[in-house]
């Protein structure tokens, strides 16, 4: 983009963001910066009153225990292999459930569009989903993390919407042109969707990374249990005293908080990573003009 | 097999039949939404018979085939409690609250990205921003505590810097709603923003390109084609935002409520979790949350409708 | 699936047909598993969940070898989330999934109601277990009334060894002695000398007035110097009647001074938010960070200031103490005697969580049997309570020539011993077992031990949970306002109306009745 003159309201404008930008960013490094020193200070650091931004005192133990901790690398593992397959499956479903709806022509759209949004606000409960489960045999398999929620209401409704929103003009020419529905949907659609479909592996892949209920309850063994549920049981981990009904036991070895939060940095550091390589996807336009070209 | 369930009963011969040749024409469209739908049949609408166990006493070994039904009861339970329409109007006014900030918090975060022109402080703005979002409350509370804190908490110190008195932000009934809103905010406005900004991604860059020509401003061009376009996205999160009036945020609250500030602070969830499936009360678990449920789809309903009246956008 | 539904409803039904009063006779309806005319040399099967669940044990491990070998026994232990345990294990339960011989955290009414629980007869309590029996009378044979159901024995009570020590009263000592107080204050009016020099005098020299003299953690033992530490729902026990603490008089004059306390600032403002400010419960930063000179709720083993050899560096909360605080000293107090001479720490009590067996573990004898031998051998071989509470010997402790034992720390992984298969088999611990194997231990307990008010041990009753929310929310909220004026000390008596009203007496004559009924079987 060439721009010469900025006008007055512009540079007001510009400036607002950045400032407002920047100081968003100064509010989420802070406590983050407290999280990353805790993990790496020892105890009376961590118990000392304000705020720790940087570190003052080094006692990596935190780290030591974390990466000793075998069970924490199973997880991963397992946490891993849910949000790829979890991602992939439901990637395929939405679009496959979003597309047809995003039809205005196909016939009764409204009652299959209910059918499916319904779901949202009538669930049977806890109860009725376990025996679900567990009769489909899918107890202690991935499946159970991965099934349940393959298809999220929520998301197919906005993928629907941004198919809808595309411009007819495109389909149509094709269509004069004596492209098939297939070769639309392939090649014109799909590429189309990309920002919304890097949305959804996002959304996706994240609520599959910080999924823990699901592994607690569908999975009996530890081994296959997700990386989530083992952060959340060792950060709660003697936070509630006896009388709230937690069993309390001085033979039961008490994690410090540097460890807590060295798992906790440890266990958030990949998904961080993903969002940055998808991106490339939310450029404005790239890839109306790749279709165009 | 839809197609006959669907398209034939009760309607004209003639009309049918074009319903059906409706549903041939899009037999391929159907292929595709079939797994989707078995989905839903499956893991949504099989196990929906649990509903039942909010009208019951529901007993373990008697399966909800065999529990006694009585009606209201749990109902009663939950209404007839002292707290209750106090809990419920916190509920009701934290998540307005929410909804009122909370809603376009996002949508203005991704506009602004958006005219971020240098990519790389661009990129560094989307990651920092969603990072929150993997902070458990938890975590967060210990952090809020210390932040907020009266005597030692950096806002406090500013303040006192500032020639104010200090603020007990937290056990302060007048603050609490305040400090609900504004860390629900900071903590989910970067994640909730990807959506806008997929939706801008989407924007077709010809209007731009023209409006260039025009030399129309940034903020103009805002107004008229970039919030134009992402409407929809807009619309329909608008629509499914307004069900979330009745769902609070356990994990947030519970973390950060004390005792001074039951009287604002207590919610649905936290008011019921010394009940509920913890304490083997299934049916008074499910009746609370079918309550829940059905505010949350008249609320929905009632959006999507207003929805369809004053713009071509709405769910159905 | 559906066919399946269909199918646990008609044995459901059954089930309910079968029932006729007799709560033993339903079991898990679609257990197909032959209890009866199994060959007695088969090793009993167990499905287990009598035991804290800290990490999942291995099925291989030399621990369950050598129990499933001595009880011609294989076990299939289950893992739950200890911190979420109830609300997984309700959800396997109302599927349908339930083990032979479980801990009971849940009241005992419930779990019979919902058939989880079988009545555990008494005569083969006595024929299998009776040094377990004799040890529970001999402690405290009240325990037997904690796990009675109408009339019948549900479960079978177990001791908590460190529920019968008071909280610890924990004074900052190099500030008592900085203003000049060499004695470890007893009285209430002591107790508020010595709070106002903390307040005033500046213990930590660092030139501010930023020092008080205690937070939330110490407030029960001031409402102990008036008879009781009134915390939500909690009863005391008056006139042999059972009465909720928080309406008691007494308890507003506590709050009198509590409040009185809080106007002088003897009482940390903060003290809403709590003393601790995150991780492990015990821990009060605003004791290690010299504001308050005050606290207490953990217990002797926390804040344990004697040292036993030269590795050894005390207690858990003692060494982050120390190390925030590397000149500070404490010194463990009494709770403070009030203007009628009462005094007391809050208390756990002995009772710990009961270990029950399921219906269909109950048809069967020899499961019965078995897991009432196990206890017994616990109560009666000290090797193989060691064995099976501790870990293996040599990898996680040894023994020293008293009998007592040292722990082994593994440093690469703190719940070794756990998946070793300790702590798995020994159901409930046995208090003279646990006082020889840390005999130093305990005795630094009894050398600081406290007057402390252990719980009321009372029925419960369907009243209590279904008004305890608004009953401790009513409490919490009403105590705090008063504390720090927001509501006058007189408004207790509108409080203890509104209590009462409000589902209090309904409980409270439910209750007794409940528990009168359990006295006089």
């Amino acid at each position: 983009m060439k721009i010469k003159h900025r006008s007055w309201s512009d540079r007001i404008y510009v400036t607002f963001a950045y400032t407002v930008l920047v100081l968003l960013c100064v509010s989420i490094i802070v406590p983050m910066m407290q999280v990353l020193t805790v993990s790496v200070s020892p105890v009376e650091v961590i118990n000392s009153y304000g705020f720790h931004l940087f570190p003052t005192k080094f006692d990596f133990s935190g780290y030591q225990e974390v990466f000793r901790k075998s069970i924490i690398w199973t997880a991963y593992g397992n946490t891993i292999i849910r949000t790829v397959l979890g991602t992939a499956l439901t990637v395929i479903l939405t679009f496959m459930g979003a597309y047809p709806l995003s039809k205005k022509s196909l016939p009764h759209r409204p009652f299959w569009t209910a059918l499916i949004v319904f779901t949202m606000f009538f669930s049977g409960g806890l109860i009725p989903s376990y025996m679900l489960i567990k009769n489909l045999g899918l107890m202690n398999s991935v499946w159970a993390l991965v099934l349940p929620g393959v298809v999220s209401v929520f998301l197919l409704l906005i993928v629907r919407n941004f198919i809808a929103a595309l411009p007819e003009s495109l389909e149509e020419s094709a269509k004069i042109d004596g492209a098939g529905e297939l070769y639309i949907l392939w090649k014109i659609i799909m590429p189309l969707s990309m920002p919304i479909l890097a949305t959804v592996s996002l959304y996706s892949a994240v609520g599959h990374w910080n999924a823990w209920f699901d592994s607690m309850l569908y999975i009996q063994d530890e081994h296959k249990q997700v990386l989530q549920l083992i952060l959340r049981r060792i950060v709660i981990d003697g936070t509630l005293d006896p009388s709230s009904g937690v069993t309390d036991s001085m033979d039961k070895p008490v994690n410090t908080e540097s460890m807590k939060m060295a798992t906790l940095v440890v266990s958030i550091l990949p998904i961080i990573c993903i969002y940055p390589f998808l991106q490339k996807y939310f450029v404005k336009g790239t890839m109306l003009g790749s279709v165009k070209g | 097999m839809q197609r006959k369930s669907i398209a034939l009963p009760g309607t004209l011969e003639r009309k049918s039949s074009g319903t059906l040749r409706s549903y041939i024409k899009h037999r391929y469209y159907f292929f595709m939404l079939l797994p989707v739908l078995a989905y839903f049949v499956i893991f949504h609408y099989v196990p929906i018979y649990g509903v039942l166990m909010a009208f019951q006493d529901f007993r373990i070994f008697k399966g909800i085939s065999g529990s006694e039904f009585v009606g209201l009861k749990h109902f009663r339970e939950l209404f007839d409690g002292i707290y209750f329409m106090q809990v419920l109007k916190n509920t009701l006014i934290i998540n307005a609250y929410k909804i009122l900030f909370g809603f376009p918090a996002p949508i203005l975060l991704a506009l602004l990205i958006n005219e971020v022109m240098r990519p790389r402080f661009k990129k560094f703005v989307q990651t920092i921003s969603y990072l929150p979002h993997f902070l458990s409350w938890i975590v967060l509370s210990g952090i809020v505590i210390e932040i907020l804190s009266p005597s030692r908490g950096a806002l406090n110190v500013l303040l006192m810097e500032l020639g104010f008195q200090p603020v007990y932000f937290l056990a302060s009934t007048d603050w609490f709603r305040t400090i609900l809103v504004s860390t629900d905010i900071w903590k989910g406005v970067g994640f909730s923003a990807i959506i806008y900004l997929a939706a801008i991604a989407g924007i077709s860059p010809e209007l731009y390109e023209a409006a260039e020509v025009d030399g129309i401003s940034r903020l103009k061009k805002v107004w008229y084609i970039t919030l134009p376009s992402i409407a929809p996205v807009i619309v329909i999160m608008v629509i499914l935002n307004s069900g979330s009036i009745i769902n609070d945020d356990f994990d947030q609250i519970f973390n950060l409520l004390n005792t001074n500030v039951l009287s604002v602070g207590d919610v649905i969830s936290t008011y019921t979790y010394t009940e509920g499936i913890a304490k083997m009360n299934y049916s008074y678990a499910a009746a609370v949350g079918l309550f829940k449920n059905v505010i949350a789809l008249i609320m929905v309903l009632t959006a999507n409708t207003i929805a369809r009246r004053f713009s071509d956008q709405a769910i159905f | 699936m559906k066919r399946n539904r269909l199918g646990k409803a008609g044995s459901g039904l059954a089930a309910i047909a079968l029932l006729a009063g007799m709560l033993s006779a339903c079991g898990e309806p679609d257990s197909s598993k032959p209890a009866e005319g199994a060959d007695s040399s088969e090793p009993v099967q167990l499905d287990w969940l009598a035991y804290n669940s800290y990490a999942q044990p291995d099925p291989n491990s030399n621990i369950f070898k050598m129990v499933e070998d001595k009880f011609n026994a294989k076990f299939n232990v289950w893992y739950v989330d200890a911190q979420q345990w109830n609300d997984q294990v309700n959800v396997k339960f109302a599927a349908g999934e339930i083990p032979d011989v479980l801990q009971i955290r849940e009241q005992i009414p419930k779990y019979v109601a919902n058939g989880i629980l079988a009545e555990i007869p008494e005569e083969d309590i006595q024929k299998y277990a009776p040094t377990y029996a004799k040890v529970i009378d001999e402690y405290d044979a009240s325990l037997w009334n904690t796990v009675k159901y109408e009339g019948k024995i549900y479960g079978l009570p177990a001791i908590n060894l460190n529920g019968d020590y008071a909280q610890s009263t924990i004074w900052r000592k190099d500030w008592l002695d900085k203003v000049g107080i060499d004695k470890i204050p007893e009285t209430l009016d002591e107790f508020e000398t010595a709070l106002t020099k903390f307040r005033n005098e500046d213990p930590d020299g660092n030139g501010k007035k930023d020092t008080y003299g205690m937070s939330d953690y110490a407030i029960p033992y001031v409402l102990g110097a008036f008879g009781m530490p009134a915390n939500g729902t909690n009863y005391v026990m008056k006139d042999g009647k059972i009465e909720f603490a928080a309406v008691q008089p007494e308890m507003k004059k506590a709050l009198a001074v509590l409040h009185d306390w809080y106007e002088k600032e003897l009482i940390d403002p903060e003290f809403i938010t709590g003393e601790n400010t995150g991780g492990y419960w015990a821990d009060s930063h605003a004791f290690y960070n010299n504001r308050i000179g005050l606290t207490g709720n953990g217990m002797f083993y926390h804040w344990r200031n004697e040292l036993f050899d030269s590795e050894d560096a005390g207690g858990e909360q003692y060494q982050n103490f120390k190390k925030a605080q590397p000149d500070g000293e404490i010194a463990f107090g009494v709770p403070p005697v009030g203007p009628d001479g009462q005094s007391g720490a809050p208390q756990w009590g002995v009772n710990s969580v009961p270990i029950g067996i399921s219906p269909k573990a109950a048809e069967d004898p020899r499961k019965v049997e078995l897991f009432l031998s196990m206890l017994e051998t616990s109560f009666t071989d000290y090797d193989y309570y060691l064995t099976v509470f501790r870990g293996e010997e040599g990898l996680d402790w040894k023994k020293n020539g008293d009998g007592s034992i040292t722990k082994i720390k593994d440093e690469s992984d703190a719940n070794a011993s756990f998946k070793r298969g300790a702590q798995v088999f020994n159901i409930m611990e046995n208090p003279a077992y646990g006082k020889k194997e840390l005999s130093k231990l305990y005795e630094f307990g009894e050398s600081v031990k406290t007057k402390g008010y252990p719980p009321v041990i009372a029925p419960a009753v369907d009243s209590l949970s279904q008004y305890s929310g608004n009953l401790l929310k009513l409490q919490e909220e009403t105590y705090t306002k008063i504390i720090i004026g927001e509501q006058p000390v007189d408004s207790f008596d509108t409080f203890v109306r509104n209590f009462m009203d409000n589902g209090g007496s309904q409980v409270e004559q439910d209750v007794n009745e409940a528990y009168r009924q359990m006295v006089s079987e």
